[in-house]
C-alpha cells in the first residue's frame, strides 16, 4: 500500500491529488508519499488553502487504486453515472446500469 | 399558492447578499474554513464526496411551475444537468461550485426561493402532504397553516440554535402521506365533536439511530393557538433537550426519557404562561394566507369519467392517479423510478418539461412526495391521456406508484460523505430484477427504503421491506428489516438477520417476496398485512434457510 494526500478544492469543490509539485484533478497524478506526509499533511491542514485534507492507501498503479470505496469513489466519481467519471481510466467499481 | 410579501422577499435577498460578503471574504481568505463552515451551511451548502451539495428548501414540498424551470435551469447551469429530490420534499444539487453559489441563490431568491435553515439546529423545511389542498379525503387544506409554520420559524430568534436539527410535518387525512408519527413534531388537521378544525400533536418521533413513533401529546389544539403551542413545545426542547450528547440530543430521546405524560405536563404548563402574550397569529393574517391558498379555478363542466379505452395508460392511471375532492379532476403521480434509474433524480429537460406540463394541465403548480416522485395535484380528467403521453415520451410514465419497484433511496456513498455503503446500486438491482410489470402488479403494494448508513435519510425504518448499508470490515453490507411503515399505521422495521453483499440482499428480498405470495391469505393482502399476521419467522426462514 501506498499513500496519498487528498482534498477538495476550497473554490470549486473538486476533489484533489497531491502531485508532489501542487494539487492535481487526476488520480493519476497523486504521489505516494514518504517519510514527509504527516508532516506535509499537518502543513496543508494549518494553512486552510483546501477543504477536509486527508491522507489515504491505496495500491500502487497509473492510476492508483484507493483501498476504500469511498476513496475509489471519490478517485473516479459515482459508480451509478458512467458520464460522470473523473478521471481517464474506467471506474473500477462502475455498475452495470450506469 | 402562497406568495412572497415585501418581508419575505427582504429577508431571502439580503440573506443573498450577506452569503455573497461571506464567499467573497473566504476566497480572498480573510477568514478561515472553521469560520466560514457554519455560514454557507446555514446556507444549504454541504461538502460531499465530489463537489459542494446545495439543497434547496421546498416549502411543504409545493412549487410553481416558474420555480421548478429555473431549478432545471439551475441544474444545467451551475450543476451536471440534474438534481435529486429528496425525502424531505426538497431538492439536492451534488456539483456546485462555492464560487457560483452567490448568484446561484440570487436566481432562487428571483423565484421565492431560497436554502436556508436546510441545514444546521434548527427548525427545517416544513414538510406536508403531496396532496394537500386537493385530496378527497382531507378535513381541510393544511397548507395555509404549514406556511404559518414557515413564517414563524424562519429565523426565529429563540430557535436557531436548538440541541438538534428539528423537523415538523402537517398533514389533514386520516391517510398519513407525509410520516407524521416519525417527525420530531406531527400536526394532524382533524374535527372536534363540535366541528371546530384543530390539530392532533404528535412529538417525538423520528429515525437516525435511535428510531421512535411519536406519541400524542395532545388530542385536540385549536388551529388559533397551534403556534403558541408548538412555541411551548420548543421552548420546553430547547431548555432540556439533550445537549451534551449529540446522540441524544434530538427530542425524541428527551420525550422518552421523561416519558410522553411529563413532557407533555411540560409543555402545558410553558403554554400556559405563553398563551396570554398573544403570540398567535391575528385571523387577519390567517386569512390573509389561507386566501393564497384559494382553489384554482375548476371547471365545473370537465366530465367526470376517463377514457381507458388506451391499455397502457389505464395501467398508469390504476397505479399513479388518486382521487380528488372535486369531480372531473384528478391528482397524477410522476414517477421519478424508472426501472434501473436513479431514484429522485431528475435531468434539467425533466424539470423544465415538467414545468411546461404544470402550466398547461394542472394550475402551474407542482408538488414533491417524500416517497422522491413528483405530483400534479389537478388534472382534468379528459386531460389525463394528453398528460401521460407527454411523460410517457420523457420516460416520467412509469406506472409502478408504491409498487415494488418505487424504492427511495438516499445518495449513499455514491454521494454522501457520511455514507457507509451504496444505496442506488441496490435501489437499481432491486428495480432491474423486478421489472416485470405483471410481476410487480400481482406483489401489489410494497414499499422498499435504503439508507447507506444509520442517519436513515432513506426512511429504512419505515419501509415495509427496510435495507441498511453498513462497512463490515472495509466492505460495503446490507441489513434487511421488515414490517416498518410511515403510513398511519406507522411501525418500525425489525431486522431479519445477518446482513449481505450487494447481491446477496438483491436475492434476499427477493426470496422475502415469492416468501410473502406463498403464504398471502389472497392477492389483495399486502406484503404488511401479511408480515404482521405471520410474523418474521417464515420469512427468516426463507431467506436463511
Ligand atoms: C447528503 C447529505 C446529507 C447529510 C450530511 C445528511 C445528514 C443527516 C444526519 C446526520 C441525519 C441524522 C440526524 C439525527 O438522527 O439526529 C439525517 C437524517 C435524515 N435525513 Fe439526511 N443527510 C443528507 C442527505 C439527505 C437526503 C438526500 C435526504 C432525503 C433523501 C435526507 C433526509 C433525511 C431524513 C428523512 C432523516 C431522518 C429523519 C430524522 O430523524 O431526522 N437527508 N441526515
Ligand atoms: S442515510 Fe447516511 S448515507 Fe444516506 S444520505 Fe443520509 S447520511 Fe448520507
Amino acid at each position: 500500500m501506498i499513500r496519498l494526500l487528498t482534498a477538495n478544492d476550497t473554490l470549486t469543490g473538486d476533489v484533489i491529488w497531491w502531485s508532489g509539485k501542487g494539487w492535481s484533478l487526476n488520480l493519476a497524478d497523486a504521489v505516494a508519499l514518504g517519510a514527509e506526509g504527516d508532516a506535509l499533511l499537518a502543513e496543508v491542514v494549518a494553512a486552510e488553502n483546501v477543504n477536509d485534507p486527508n491522507i489515504i492507501e491505496a495500491e500502487a498503479g497509473s492510476p492508483p487504486r484507493p483501498r476504500t470505496m469511498r476513496e475509489r469513489i471519490r478517485g473516479f466519481g459515482p459508480t451509478v453515472r458512467a458520464d460522470l467519471a473523473r478521471a481517464a481510466a474506467p471506474h473500477p467499481d462502475q455498475t452495470k446500469a450506469a | 399558492m402562497y406568495r412572497y410579501d415585501q418581508y419575505d422577499q427582504a429577508l431571502v435577498d439580503a440573506r443573498v447578499d450577506e452569503f455573497r460578503d461571506q464567499v467573497k471574504r473566504r476566497l480572498a481568505h480573510e477568514i478561515t474554513e472553521d469560520q466560514f463552515k457554519p455560514l454557507r451551511l446555514m446556507n444549504g451548502l454541504y461538502l460531499q464526496l465530489h463537489a459542494y451539495m446545495l439543497r434547496v428548501a421546498i416549502p411543504y414540498g409545493t412549487l410553481s411551475g416558474t420555480q421548478m424551470r429555473i431549478l432545471g435551469g439551475i441544474a444545467r447551469k451551475y450543476d451536471r444537468g440534474y438534481g435529486h429530490f429528496t425525502t424531505r420534499q426538497n431538492i439536492q444539487y451534488n456539483w456546485i461550485k462555492l464560487e457560483q453559489a452567490p448568484d446561484l441563490l440570487a436566481e432562487l431568491a428571483a423565484v421565492e426561493m431560497h436554502a436556508i435553515q436546510t441545514s444546521g439546529n434548527c427548525i427545517r423545511n416544513i414538510s406536508s402532504d403531496q396532496f394537500a389542498g386537493s385530496a378527497a379525503d382531507e378535513v381541510a387544506d393544511p397548507r395555509p397553516y404549514a406556511e404559518l409554520l414557515r413564517q414563524w420559524s424562519s429565523f426565529h430568534p429563540e430557535f436557531s440554535f436548538l440541541p438538534r436539527k428539528f423537523k415538523i410535518a402537517v398533514t389533514a387525512s386520516d391517510h398519513d402521506r407525509a410520516a407524521v408519527k416519525l417527525h420530531d413534531i406531527g400536526l394532524q388537521l382533524h374535527r372536534n365533536a363540535a366541528g371546530e378544525l384543530g390539530f392532533r400533536v404528535f412529538v417525538g418521533g423520528g429515525m437516525g439511530r435511535t428510531p421512535f413513533i411519536a406519541p400524542v401529546i395532545r388530542e385536540f389544539i385549536p388551529v388559533s393557538q397551534y403556534l403558541s403551542y408548538c412555541e411551548a413545545i420548543l421552548r420546553v426542547y430547547n431548555r432540556y433537550g439533550r445537549r451534551d450528547n449529540i446522540y441524544k440530543a434530538r427530542i425524541k430521546i428527551l420525550v422518552h426519557e421523561i416519558g410522553a405524560e411529563e413532557f407533555t405536563r411540560q409543555v402545558e404548563a410553558e403554554w400556559a404562561l405563553l398563551e396570554p402574550l398573544a403570540l398567535d397569529a391575528p385571523t387577519a393574517e390567517y386569512e390573509r394566507i389561507k386566501a393564497q391558498f384559494a382553489p384554482p379555478a375548476y371547471d365545473a363542466a370537465a366530465p367526470d369519467s376517463i377514457d381507458r379505452s388506451d391499455p397502457d395508460f389505464a395501467v398508469w392511471v390504476d397505479h399513479n392517479v388518486a382521487a380528488h375532492k372535486v369531480p372531473g379532476y384528478a391528482i397524477a403521480t410522476i414517477s421519478l423510478k424508472p426501472v434501473g434509474g436513479i431514484p429522485g433524480d431528475a435531468s434539467a429537460e425533466q424539470m423544465e418539461l415538467i414545468a411546461d406540463l404544470a402550466a398547461k394541465y394542472s394550475f402551474d403548480e407542482i408538488r414533491v412526495t417524500h416517497s422522491q416522485n413528483l405530483v400534479l395535484a389537478d388534472v382534468r380528467k379528459d386531460q389525463l391521456h394528453a398528460l401521460w403521453s407527454a411523460l410517457a415520451a420523457a420516460d416520467l410514465a412509469t406506472p409502478n406508484l408504491d409498487l415494488v419497484t418505487d424504492i427511495i433511496a438516499c445518495p449513499g456513498l455514491d454521494y454522501c460523505a457520511l455514507a457507509n455503503a451504496r444505496s442506488i446500486p441496490v435501489a437499481q438491482s432491486i428495480a432491474v430484477r423486478f421489472a416485470n410489470l405483471d410481476r410487480q402488479h400481482d406483489i401489489g403494494e410494497l414499499k422498499i427504503k435504503i439508507s447507506g448508513c444509520i442517519n436513515a435519510c432513506g426512511h429504512h425504518h419505515a419501509g415495509h421491506i427496510g435495507i441498511l448499508g453498513v462497512d463490515r470490515k472495509g466492505e460495503e453490507s446490507y441489513q434487511l428489516s421488515l414490517g416498518g411503515s410511515g403510513a398511519e399505521d406507522t411501525s418500525l422495521a425489525k431486522i431479519l438477520g445477518p446482513g449481505f453483499s450487494e447481491e446477496g440482499v438483491v436475492d434476499a428480498v427477493e426470496k422475502v417476496i415469492e416468501a410473502y405470495r406463498a403464504l398471502r391469505l389472497n392477492p389483495q393482502e399486502r406484503f404488511l398485512d401479511a408480515y404482521r399476521r405471520v410474523g418474521a419467522e417464515p420469512f427468516k426462514e426463507a431467506v436463511y434457510g
